[in-house]
């Protein structure tokens, strides 16, 4: 432990470029997202497992502590998922991976989140020192939530397709592994999260906030099939991409293979018990609790 | 020009932990930072360990970490690192044998584990002579040709750091030399190696590589190319 320590401090001292921070806030970020994420998780599908204990829950979420939090989360989903873009974008075309394009278009994902977020800022923490009226949310907008999924499918159909292209002339076989599949899979489920997490995000967090949400509120989102498959869609893509994020930088730092096994095996689990949890709470979730 | 050499001091035969040895030396600016170390070494402290050979940027064997960054003190000059201050420390990442020597066997056996050598057993062309390469096809393999084996990619790589299981941005570039070579018949075998667990994709694209090489191989950009040609079945 206190080698691992020390290795990581001299990591963190090594004078790297843009690149090497990117790595370190985009590694973060990532694993701070998916502590999120899980307890969110979690605490939302109250609403339909313990509808009690969800009012309570987005009460503390109401409170200045959590309030500074969720506007940092707000910070690492857009870092994250720009400097994913950018990952995504050079390693597709690895002539971009030049010392000057690197540094200019890290520099961009840098300030464009800075940019992007400031707003967010402001709209998220207005009620701390302002007087604050909620417009009530009243329509559930099922129509916006079909066009949604729509365009969510089309995207995902598009990438599919897009992905495979390439040309060159000597074929080789390499037969695909987990590995293979999962480096593509991390790809497709960062794109599809740019408009799944950052529409969540802006609308839930940004443009509602916590302070309109309650039973009702979910009860109006769940109560159309669109805004239902949204949700689920992010539940899957957020859930898989994150947690095999984790298992990724877990690879890193256990070097036992045995004990990695155990961790492998656990983070099975722990996916596919909480995208039961959380997606039975979608699916079973029936209009009924609309009555609050 | 006077400089102020800190020096990370390791012998594990009598240390318990590494110590910092500082060092005023007198040098030209256009004098090398290994001119500043043999400085130390031959003047003021015989028990000082490095490992040097060519000292003309050829051999790979100077590789360390100046002022925080890896490079080869053979080839950096002392006015190019704008502070009289020098701190220099091993490369991260490998045992350290001896103050700035560190064991690059683990280095060495992921070289050839990507297999760093020509295959090809089909008969001579006719006139017996050479396979020949059109410019273009030579193009595409010469940065990699560069390659002196110095480690200081290996060395700034953070997924390498914490797992020195990872093939590492060297063997790779050595691998991309031999895949992308239109002669070798083999760059199936190593694209295979390079797609298992410890392969290109613990590669995070965090650049320090491609930064720190003293032959500006754009490292990254070629791993890049591995990763690609392992998804799309095709060598472009
Ligand atoms: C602090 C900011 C956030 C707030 C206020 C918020 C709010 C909500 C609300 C009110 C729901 C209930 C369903 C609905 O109304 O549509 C929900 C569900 C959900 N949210 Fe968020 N959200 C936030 C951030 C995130 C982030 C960053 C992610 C993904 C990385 C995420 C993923 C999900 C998922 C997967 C569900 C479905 C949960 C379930 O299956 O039970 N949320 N969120
Ligand atoms: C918003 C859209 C997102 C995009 C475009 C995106 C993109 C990416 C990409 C490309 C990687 C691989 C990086 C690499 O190979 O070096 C990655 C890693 C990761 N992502 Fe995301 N992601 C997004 C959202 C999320 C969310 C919502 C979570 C959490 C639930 C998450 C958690 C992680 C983790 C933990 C890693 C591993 C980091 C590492 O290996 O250092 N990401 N992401
Ligand atoms: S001593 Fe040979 S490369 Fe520096």
């Amino acid at each position: 432990m206190s080698t691992f320590l020390s290795k990581f401090q001299e990591g963190l001292v090594y004078k790297g470029g843009t690149g090497h921070w990117a790595f370190i806030f985009h590694r973060i970020a990532g694993i701070a997202i998916l502590l999120f994420l899980t307890t969110h998780v979690i605490d939302t599908a109250w609403v339909y497992w313990a509808p009690e204990s969800y009012a309570h829950a987005v009460e503390l979420y109401r409170s200045t502590p959590f309030l500074l939090g969720e506007i940092a989360l707000v910070a690492a989903v857009l870092y994250h998922g720009l400097n994913g873009l950018k990952v995504i974008y050079l390693d597709r075309n690895p002539q971009g991976w030049g010392k000057a394009n690197e540094a200019k278009l890290s520099w961009i994902v840098f300030g464009a989140s800075f940019v992007l977020w400031l707003p967010a800022a402001f709209l998220m923490s207005r009620h701390l020192f302002m007087q604050v009226e909620h417009a009530p949310v009243t329509d559930n907008s099922a129509v916006i939530s079909y066009i949604n999924v729509g365009v969510l499918a089309l995207l995902g159909i598009g990438l599919s397709m897009l992905w495979g292209a390439s040309k060159g002339n000597r074929a080789v076989n390499v037969p695909m592994n987990f590995e293979t599949r999962m480096y593509r899979f991390m790809r497709y489920s960062g794109v599809m999260l740019i408009p799944l997490a950052f529409g969540h995000v802006l609308i839930k967090d940004i443009l509602h906030t916590v302070h309109v949400i309650d039973n009702n509120y979910v009860a109006l989102y769940w109560g159309s099939w669109g805004w239902r498959l949204y949700d689920l869609a992010l539940l899957g893509f957020a859930l898989a991409h994150g947690i095999n994020g984790l298992k990724q930088v877990l690879e890193d730092y256990i070097h036992n293979e045995k004990v990695m096994q155990t961790v492998r095996l656990a983070l099975v689990i722990a996916w596919l018990g909480i995208m039961l949890y959380g997606g039975l709470a979608i699916v079973l979730f029936s209009t009924m609790y609309q009555v609050y | 020009m006077k400089l102020h050499l800190k020096i990370k001091r390791f012998n594990p035969e009598k240390d318990k932990a590494p110590w910092w040895g500082e060092y005023d030396v007198d040098v030209e600016p256009t004098d090398r930072v290994l001119d500043a170390i043999h400085y130390v070494k031959y003047y003021q402290d015989g028990t000082l360990n490095l490992r040097r050979s060519c000292a003309h940027g050829v051999c790979g064997s100077d590789a360390m970490r100046i002022n925080g960054k890896n490079a080869l003190a053979c080839k950096l000059l002392v006015q190019d690192l704008g502070t009289d201050h020098i701190t220099i420390e091993p490369l991260l990442g490998m045992r350290v044998i001896k103050d700035l020597v560190v064991d690059m066997e683990p280095f060495f056996d992921h070289y050839r584990s990507i297999m760093p050598f020509l295959v090809n057993d089909e008969p001579l062309p006719a006139n017996g002579r050479e396979r020949l390469q059109t410019q273009e096809q030579v193009d595409r393999i010469s940065e990699g040709t560069k390659c002196i084996l110095c480690a200081a990619c290996t060395g700034s790589c953070p997924a390498f750091w914490a797992n020195g299981k990872y093939v590492g941005p060297s063997a790779i570039v050595q691998a991309h030399r031999f895949i992308f070579d239109t002669r070798d018949r083999a760059s199936a075998q190593r694209l295979g190696i390079l797609n298992e667990r410890m392969g290109v994709w613990r590669c995070r694209t965090a650049f320090n590589c491609t930064n720190v090489c003293p032959k500006d191989i754009p490292i990254t950009r070629q791993i890049a190319e591995v990763k690609n040609a392992i998804l799309s079945g095709v060598i472009a």
